[in-house]
């Protein structure tokens, strides 16, 4: 498998006012590392706010003026300027984004689906997928306000497949779609990699993840705590590297439903050390006095001193 | 107490019925889990218990009575969007106050912060607001309890720890839940029995 | 300094400039603004930046006695306008739907006469003068603010957590008041604000044209219809400098609506 993608170390921070004018420097992700191949689906699972979403937009230069990035990211092997992203979005990255306010209020839906464009091949295409997603003909001229959620939601998937894309970024594609269509949409993304292409999957639903992804990158206030096999997942807390990922695994409602305390970080006042030491049922002294790498282990990575 | 669902039929000006004749009741003490397709109607059809939209056909019925219109609703909605469910101009504790005295106990074992109180909605993620919005509606003045997918935009672990909370509580109180949710494992965790709404009752 | 310092203290200048006119011209010595026929028509000079008129009267005088004048009719004017705007629009959004079609006929009537010819119409029927102007342009302004408020109520009225403050059993007084006022205010702010070129505009305008106040006040639409019957005289100053004035008072208001927006606005906030 040929790496496709890879972010080195990345750090996204945001020029903001707090109370009052004092502006200042909030870093919101913190030293991300995530690799993709063709062929793989790496899902990254973390909860809202922790920055999943600023990744995706980091990765494809769409993030706001006051945003800062820093680190490397590399795609096949060489490094992502801001040139270089331009013209590869849509071509050969796509987005298929969070939410429905990404599609354009005032075109038709088929048209904005297969890009400003009449061909015939584009055309058939477009109907193809419109089958593949049960959006029925009558759909294609509807405007974006007309659909519902979840017929919005297809749509803006079918957008991302009618380029001949390498790599598709995901961004919470399924809320809104009951489990049958979600699973439907997630093994569309397992064909395509199986056909050598690579699959950013971000989403909240570790359930759904662990149906169709390769690895899971575990995100913790804005960085990677640890990334996974998901074989190594479903052996649970034996498999599993890191404390919060242990917890995660423990919190599910098929396994256990119990909950650690506390909460995490905001992003104004992180941790010096781990940043899941405040939370931590083995830390120690050492964990809060520097920030922790990424290492590898059994097949993983895992960002934990004490990790085994 | 029992809070009943008779016969609701609910449509849209124009549009066909999303469903009809829904037959639902729940009584104290008991934990209704509410599965179905999404398009199937589920927030609605718990917008209309909760006395938030009038059925187009049947009724609400609380012990056998219509909800009052004023006052303290005995039946309370949880929405799945807490940033809808607080007012983005108020700090956080007068948002906890418009329900009522604030119990220190319970927004504690909630994973609630003291200091989050002075905050704004927009300082806090979609969890730690979502526990606000819980918070709110665990009173004595609740007797009913309609939670519309309140944790599918949260993480397991928040999941985890707002469920446990409601759950002691409404055992505690004897109130009566029901659980609008599409995750199966969660649904057989927590509830006594589940209804689906499923198309035969499109009509 | 960053940006968000820099508008705040660009509105507070420019709101001082505007109070030291507006004061001058309260505070003004009467002598100052009577004619003197020793020193009639000169032209703009180091002792009369703006010269003097065919009566000997100082021009920069007149100029700032007009303009504080002005202002003090724009604010109450447009402060009565903003307040009936907000309780129009309100009332329109939070009433039976019937009270709601009455106001919204209401605006579009006085929405749809020009401005000048009802300003002109209600000045003159309530007996002219200040007085007459400042009701004509309160009455005549709130239209498009109250508009604006209507649809800002409507709006938020359908939020759920307005719904679900009545579900926790809160009064429409309580809603009206701790949701949807201070929801309301910063359009208020602004609207206000942005009110006052229009009203000081108008008042020029009526004034003008003979409808407004009486010709003996040095108000600028009266320097400026005076100055009209020189301008063939080649006494160009007459209309030019107090002109100006005009338009740099209404600009400076301009600027002060668009920074507090700028600095109310949430989508900007960060820039």
């Amino acid at each position: 498998m040929s790496k496709l993608l890879e972010v080195i170390d990345m750090s996204i921070s945001f020029k903001m006012y707090e109370k009052g004018f004092r502006q200042s420097y909030t870093q919101v992700i913190n030293n991300l590392c995530i690799k993709v191949s063709r062929g793989e689906i790496l899902a990254i699972v973390g909860s809202s706010g922790s920055g999943k979403s600023l990744l995706a937009h980091g990765i494809l230069g769409l993030l706001p003026n006051n945003a800062t990035m820093t680190g490397k990211i590399l795609y096949e092997g060489k490094g992502l300027t801001e040139k270089r992203i331009e013209e590869l979005r849509g071509k050969k990255i796509a987005l298929v984004p969070q939410s429905v306010t990404y599609l354009d209020p005032l075109m038709r839906i088929a048209k904005q689906v297969r890009g400003n464009v009449k061909n015939e091949e584009r055309i058939r295409k477009q109907k193809e997928s419109f089958r593949r997603y049960d959006l029925c003909e009558n759909s294609e001229k509807l405007f974006p306000y007309q659909l519902s959620g979840g017929m919005a939601r297809r749509a803006l998937i079918c957008t991302a497949e009618q380029e001949d894309v390498d790599l598709i970024i995901a961004d919470e594609p399924t809320p809104g779609l009951d489990i049958e269509l979600a699973m439907k949409t997630l093994r569309y993304f397992r064909e395509l990699a199986d056909k050598g292409k690579g699959v950013l999957l971000i989403t909240h639903d570790i359930d759904l993840a662990l149906n169709v992804a390769d690895n899971i990158a575990v995100f913790y206030a804005g960085t990677t705590v640890e990334i996974t096999p998901v074989s190594d997942f479903l052996k649970g807390e034996e498999g599993l590297r890191h404390p919060y990922t242990k917890a995660l695994f423990n919190a599910m409602p098929q396994n256990g439903f119990k909950a650690v305390k506390g909460y995490q970080p905001y992003y104004k006042d992180l941790p010096k050390g781990c940043l899941y030491s405040p939370r931590c049922t083995i830390a120690k002294e050492e964990c809060s006095k520097s920030k922790i790498p990424m290492r590898q282990l059994r097949g993983g990575m895992v960002r934990c001193i004490y990790a085994t | 107490m029992l809070l009943e669902g008779k016969n609701l039929s609910f449509k849209y000006k124009n549009t066909d019925y999303l469903f009809e004749n829904i037959n639902i009741s729940v009584e104290s003490g008991e934990i209704v889990g509410l599965v179905a397709k999404s398009g199937y109607g589920k927030s609605t059809l718990s917008k209309i218990l909760a006395g938030y939209e009038t059925p187009t056909k049947g009724q609400v019925l609380l012990n056998g009575k219509k909800l009052p219109n004023k006052g303290y609703n005995p039946v309370q909605l949880i929405y799945q969007h807490p940033e809808k469910s607080i007012n983005p101009r108020m700090k956080m504790r007068d948002v906890l106050l418009e329900a009522g005295p604030i119990d220190y106990d319970l927004i504690k074992a909630i994973g609630i912060e003291e200091d989050w109180l002075t905050r704004y909605p927009l300082e806090l993620s979609g969890g730690e607001l979502q526990r606000f919005s819980v918070a709110r509606v665990l009173n004595e003045k609740t007797k009913f309890i309609i939670a519309d997918e309140i944790s599918t935009m949260l993480d397991v672990i928040t999941q985890a720890q707002i469920w446990n909370v409601i759950i002691e509580f409404v055992n505690k109180r004897n109130i009566g839940l029901v659980a609008v949710t599409h995750n199966k494992h969660l649904a057989e965790k927590i509830c006594n029995r589940i209804f689906y709404l499923e198309k035969e009752n499109r009509g | 300094m960053n940006g968000r310092i820099k508008l705040i203290f660009s509105i507070i200048a420019t709101i001082t400039i505007i109070l030291i006119i507006a004061l001058v011209g309260i505070l003004m010595d009467e002598d100052v603004l009577k004619a003197d026929f020793k020193i009639k028509n000169i032209e703009p000079c180091l002792e009369y930046p703006f010269g003097t008129d065919w009566m000997g009267r100082d021009m920069l005088a007149r100029t700032v006695k007009g303009l504080s004048i002005s202002i003090v009719i724009g604010l109450v004017a447009s402060i009565v306008s903003a307040v009936m705007a907000v309780i129009i629009g309100t009332l329109a959004g939070t009433m039976p739907k019937w009270v709601d079609s009455i106001l919204g006929w209401l605006i579009d009537l006085v929405m749809g006469i020009p401005h000048l010819v009802l300003l002109i119409l209600i000045s003159f029927a309530v007996g002219r003068g200040i007085k007459g102007v400042m009701i004509g342009i309160a009455v005549t302004h709130w239209t498009s603010l109250a508009r604006l408020v209507r649809s800002e109520v409507l709006q938020i009225r359908n939020e759920f957590y307005i719904k679900l403050s009545k579900k926790l059993g809160k009064s429409n007084i309580y809603i009206l008041k701790n949701h949807i006022l201070p929801h309301l205010l910063p359009q208020f702010i602004i609207g206000l604000v942005l009110l006052f070129p229009h009203a000081i505009l108008h008042e020029a305008a009526v004034t003008f044209l003979g409808f407004g106040l009486p010709p003996e006040v040095p108000a600028i639409g009266i320097i400026l219809s005076e100055s009209m019957k020189y301008l063939s005289a080649g006494k160009w100053h007459l209309a030019l400098f107090p002109g100006l004035s005009l338009v740099a008072i209404v600009l400076l208001f301009e600027h002060i609506g668009s920074n507090i927006k700028k600095v109310l606005d949430p989508y900007n906030a960060q820039n």
